[in-house]
């Protein structure tokens, strides 16, 4: 005990702060602890101090953790809201970036220029995006492509005059099927699995654009039938006047763009928006017609000229009226057709270097044209032979 | 200033190492509080032999010890305080700077009232400036400040010390009006036999308790702490001061069953008794645990 300690019993004010701060030896604390054991009066002075001390480190340390801590502690406040927060930014965040993609897309819609202007046909048949990938997807039978053998590189697809017999809307063609546009050199075999979507063929027409395609305003009434292709026309407002020679429509850049057109059936043929997506329509056989066998057409090609459908049973039947009326083609090949296709110019002269039998032209720009009626007809048979027909007539083993 | 000689303590300033002393003389800064080399040394030797180095009475301490020791202290502020009780200017001012509004702080938490805490601490700091003197001699309170702890707990320590010793006098001087008059207790009935058995074995439960087992029981139990304020003066989690505690009932009531065996009851009576009212027991708990303990500081304050 010091002079400090009272009735020299206590510990002093330096042994029990000592104490409390854990600051002094074992052997002295339990001396201080056995005091404070017994010793109400030491207990209280220590009890005082220490709350004291925790009392001015609280006051100490408030404004440190209200500086340091608030934002912290706001954020976790928060913490629930900023789930439905983010959502809200993120719809938002996306819905600004579509509009602003239509926006940017509508500008550039149905531009007209000349046809001077080449494009690239094989950034029609290779997507670019991932849309136009997944909406490119292969079909599995019966189109096969014609413009396999196409060079990626070549020109874009020139006007062409525009088929008579496809101006008008094509009455019964039997079963849906693809049927391929023989001049589009576009991989009209990338026709997306909901190709098939029975409602995607008999409901409506859903157009879209790939970038940088260009079709023609003949090959979209080709496709969309000059009585109903008004739909697409509004959409397109250049198209209506776009038949001159030498004009073209340029599609948009957009690969989400799409124009619906309500009710846009065109009776037994119909456009699908696959194909349009494709950047050239194709035209797909409705369900309604069939052929003069009664029995569903499972391959078939179109031209300018005609129209080559072969049933279930492997006949080959052709009709010149697009569906109108049907004749049956003799057997000049061996064993069961199994598909018919249109061979294109390209892919001819790939397979005839002398170019016989194969209708060329060049545009004024110099691009490549492939012409419908340069292009012949080929029929596979179930081994695997191929014969072909200029006229879908006659035919000859290949 | 204390000596060793004061002290009766036996130990020579030549003990100290030199090197020792040089390095703390550079680490505490002590020219700058205008302190000399020896009066440094001095302040060392004296804090050292006060306590003995930690050590027990009549134990010399090596160097090593002395250096533990040492090493242990807050020699910044044990220098400060030692300059400031030497009427060093520039002492006070840093003391002022550094410790003015914390005791005000800290005597307004020990009072709970602005007012009293305010007087408390100028009360105190005027004492600390050595405004007192005894026999015509300035004696300041920061002398017996050793650096064991902070300065700022010793502050605290000795404003709460200050506090409760005036809140123990003006207790006793309040008037007898503010009591209730008690009625004069009945006279005590002979106890059965039962229960002086009990009353027996729970003071010789309380008395084998260990020293921090009895300051827990009377901190919780007697003065009504909460296990937050005990575990403060501990310096442990207040879990550790609830499982201490209720190991210590746990055990005492294993100690008083045991002793109540031994007194020859069977263990089902022993359990019965423990279940007696314990307003039946004539048993002053608080003199029990006060009891146990404090021959040590009066053995050490006799000396």
């Amino acid at each position: 005990m010091n002079q400090n300690s009272q009735l020299g019993l206590h510990p002093d004010a330096e042994s029990l702060n000592a104490f409390a701060e854990q600051a002094l030896a074992e052997r002295e604390r339990e001396q201080i602890l056995a005091h404070l054991a017994a010793c109400s009066r030491c207990r209280q002075i220590v009890c005082l101090a220490q709350a004291a001390a925790a009392e001015q480190e609280t006051a100490a340390e408030a404004p440190k953790a209200r500086s340091a801590v608030w934002p912290g502690a706001w954020l976790r406040s928060w913490r629930i809201a900023w789930v439905p927060v983010a959502v809200l930014a993120a719809i938002v965040t996306l819905a600004v970036f579509v509009h602003q993609r239509r926006m940017d897309t509508g500008s550039k819609l149905a531009r007209i220029e000349p046809q001077a202007a080449p494009q690239n046909v094989g950034n029609l048949a290779k997507p670019s995006t991932p849309l136009q990938k997944a909406e490119t997807a292969p079909l599995p039978v019966p189109v096969r492509s014609a413009a396999k053998s196409l060079n990626p590189t070549a020109p874009a697809v020139a006007s062409e005059p525009l088929p008579q017999h496809f101006s008008t809307s094509a009455p019964h063609l039997s079963q849906a099927a693809s049927i391929e546009l023989p001049n589009s050199g576009h991989e009209l075999a990338a026709l997306p699995p909901d190709a098939s979507n029975p409602e995607a063929l008999t409901h409506g027409v859903v157009v879209q654009f790939k970038p940088e395609a260009a079709v023609s305003a003949r090959e979209l009434q080709l496709a969309l039938g000059t009585a109903q292709s008004h739909a697409a026309a509004r959409a397109m407002p250049s198209a209506r006047g776009s038949e001159t020679q030498g004009r073209r429509i340029l599609a948009s850049t957009a690969p989400a763009q799409q124009y619906e057109t309500k009710a846009a059936i065109l009776g037994p043929i119909e456009v699908s928006r696959q194909s349009l997506m494709a950047g050239i329509p194709s035209i797909h056989l409705t369900k309604t017609t069939a052929l003069p066998s009664g029995l569903p057409a499972v391959s078939t090609a179109i031209s300018r000229h005609c129209v080559l459908a072969i049933d279930q049973a492997g006949e080959l039947f052709q009709s010149e009226d697009f569906g109108g009326h049907w004749a049956h083609v003799d057997r000049q090949w061996t064993g069961r057709a199994v598909t018919v296709h249109l061979r294109s110019n390209k892919e001819n002269k790939a397979a005839d270097p002398t170019g016989a039998g194969v209708e060329q032209s060049e545009s004024a720009s110099g691009a490549e044209v492939i012409s419908l009626s340069a292009a012949t007809f080929e029929l596979v048979n179930e081994d695997g032979k191929v014969w072909v027909s200029r006229d879908g007539k006659t035919w000859k083993l290949k | 200033m204390e000596s060793a000689a004061v002290k009766g303590i036996s130990c020579t300033p030549c003990a100290l190492a030199d090197s020792l002393l040089d390095e703390l003389w550079r680490e505490c800064d002590a020219a700058g509080w205008g302190l000399d080399r020896s009066e440094f040394d001095a302040i060392l030797l004296s804090v050292g032999t006060a306590r003995n180095y930690g050590l027990a009475e009549g134990e010399a301490a090596s160097r090593q010890q002395q250096a533990a020791y040492f090493r242990g202290l807050r020699l910044s502020d044990l220098v400060l305080a030692r300059a400031c009780a030497a009427g060093n200017e520039q002492a006070w001012e840093r003391f002022v700077a550094l410790y003015r509004q914390p005791l005000i702080r800290a005597a307004i938490a020990i009072t709970g009232s602005e007012t009293l805490g305010r007087d408390l601490a100028e009360q105190l700091y005027a004492e600390l400036y050595g405004l007192t003197a005894r026999a015509g001699e300035r004696r300041c309170p920061l002398e017996s400040y050793r650096g064991r702890g902070s300065l700022m707990g010793w502050l605290r320590t000795t404003l709460a010390q200050r506090h409760v010793d005036h809140y123990r006098r003006s207790h006793r001087e309040q008037p007898l009006e503010e009591f209730d008059a008690q009625a004069p207790e009945p006279a005590p009935e002979k106890p059965a036999a039962e229960l002086t058995a009990l009353e027996r074995a729970v003071e010789e439960a309380l008395r084998c308790r260990d020293a921090e087992e009895r300051f827990l029981l009377a901190s919780y139990y007697l003065d009504g702490r909460t296990l937050l304020e005990i575990s403060r003066v501990l310096r442990v989690h207040e879990a550790t001061v609830s499982r201490k505690l209720r190991r210590a009932t746990g055990g005492i009531r294993k100690q008083v069953l045991r002793n109540l065996q031994g007194s020859g009851m069977s263990r089902r009576a022993a359990e019965e008794a423990l279940g007696a009212d314990p307003r039946d027991l004539d048993l002053n708990l608080k003199k029990l645990l006060q009891y146990s303990q404090s021959d040590t500081f009066q053995e050490k304050a006799a000396r």
